[in-house]
């Protein structure tokens, strides 16, 4: 199961809430990543997230949209991190601060 | 009174004739802008020099000590109901003053017996042009003719975290520089965590003016990006959260916010998972992406020019938030 920010949410995320402004993390994560988490759970599949493309991202955005996962939605953070993989060539750093927010939900 | 009261129709005319006057006064004035009230009586003028070198970043104490003083007397005084900002002997000026200047007219109103504010050009060529192509002046009501000041300047203002003005904005970074997207990965980062806190803590303090923006400036200008955003809120140190024992023996301004931007437990949330924003800030400008990254809130500048870190404090103060960044062309092409 693959998504890509760029294409199946916007080219330029927004802040953590959908009450602070557009194309939020929480929005990003109630529309988008928690679907697509919930069936490549039932397909017994991996969940590739493509980070690139975009013009950059809000730190809030991303905790909200994969911490909040676990924090919100009560996902297995086990589950989480063994089926995630991340692609992010423009900003390889990324990878690392996304599973620093799951761990620490 | 009732209106076949011969002192009510009296009272009218008077009225008429002291409104046709302060045109005509306003006039004469050649005024360059004004806020200007309904029902404006006769005014009481107050005359306020601002100072020559007016700029937050390179003279905080006179420009921060000329706002607090004005700000005092104004909320003491009920005699004079019009101000008269004379910024005639400006010699230097900056965006941060300017945009400090704006969000103050723009709160005036909390003045409630002020009616009229207005103000001349500076004198100076330099600053007079700098003034007009600025942008701000579609922000008040002005006759002055201003540039198409678009091509080198860009100008956003806004109350809510607009993602879409961060990336106009980075279009225009790239623009200058002729650099592809990802450049500005680090810049929309930076300006999206700035713009974020502005709109979640800065008016979170009930006791906070109306005027609730953000205001977002950049310009071109030698092969540098200069960009300055500011907010008229409550500053980062009154919105931090305090540990128990700090609000009874109060650490240094300072102290508080080099904790902040270390990344300790200091959201104004109170919620582990957050303030993760203000450290991203500092890591981003310590990686020499920025070739100056200038924060100041309510009395305290935090300051990394070339990698070199400064923190002052200082004895005036302002209301609200101010970052100025710049990235340099040749900087970007050696890397």
């Amino acid at each position: 199961m693959k998504i890509k920010v760029s294409k199946d949410f916007t080219l330029s995320p927004g802040p953590r809430e959908i009450k602070q402004g557009e194309f939020s993390g929480e929005l990003f994560r109630q529309t988008v990543l928690l679907d697509a988490y919930n069936k490549s759970k039932n397909a017994g599949e991996k969940l590739v997230v493509d980070l690139d493309d975009v013009f950059g991202y809000f730190e809030s955005f991303l905790e909200e949209s994969f911490g909040g996962l676990v924090r919100v939605d009560k996902v297995n953070k086990k589950d989480l991190l063994s089926r995630l993989e991340l692609v992010s060539k423009d900003d390889p750093s990324l990878k690392e601060r996304i599973i620093s927010f799951i761990k620490n939900a | 009174m009732r209106k076949k009261n011969p002192k009510y129709n009296q009272w009218t005319k008077d009225r008429s004739s002291r409104i046709f006057l302060h045109k005509l006064y306003r006039k004469k004035k050649n005024i360059s802008f004004r806020i200007v009230k309904k029902n404006v009586r006769h005014s009481q003028e107050l005359r306020s020099f601002v100072p020559a070198n007016f700029s937050l970043t390179d003279n905080f104490e006179e420009v921060a000590k000329y706002f607090n003083e004005l700000r005092v007397n104004l909320s003491k005084d009920r005699i004079h109901t019009s101000i008269d900002f004379k910024m005639e002997n400006i010699t230097n000026i900056t965006a941060d003053a300017l945009m400090y200047l704006l969000t103050f007219i723009k709160n005036g109103y909390q003045f409630s017996h002020l009616e009229y504010m207005g103000g001349h050009l500076p004198k100076s060529e330099k600053c007079k042009e700098f003034v007009r192509t600025s942008g701000f002046l579609k922000y008040l009501m002005t006759n002055i003719e201003t540039t198409n000041s678009e091509e080198n300047t860009f100008i956003r203002v806004g109350q809510k975290t607009t993602p879409t003005h961060i990336a106009e904005l980075c279009d225009f970074v790239n623009k200058k520089f002729n650099t592809p997207r990802i450049f500005t990965n680090m810049l929309y980062n930076t300006i999206g965590e700035i713009m974020d806190n502005a709109t979640k803590h800065a008016y979170s303090d009930k006791n906070i003016p109306l005027w609730q923006k953000w205001l977002m400036y950049s310009r071109f200008q030698n092969n540098t990006v200069q960009i300055t955003i500011l907010d008229s809120g409550q500053g980062i140190i009154k919105s931090m959260a305090k540990k128990l024992f700090e609000r009874i023996a109060v650490p240094p301004d300072k102290e508080l916010l080099i904790s902040a931007l270390n990344g300790e437990d200091r959201s104004a949330t109170g919620k582990k998972y957050r303030n993760k924003g203000l450290p991203r800030i500092v890591s981003n400008a310590k990686s020499k992406y920025y070739s100056k990254l200038v924060l100041i809130t309510n009395k305290v500048c935090y300051s990394i020019i070339d990698g070199n870190e400064k923190i002052i404090e200082y004895n005036s103060n302002i209301k609200g938030t101010l970052y100025y960044l710049e990235l340099k062309k040749e900087k970007q092409n050696e890397d």
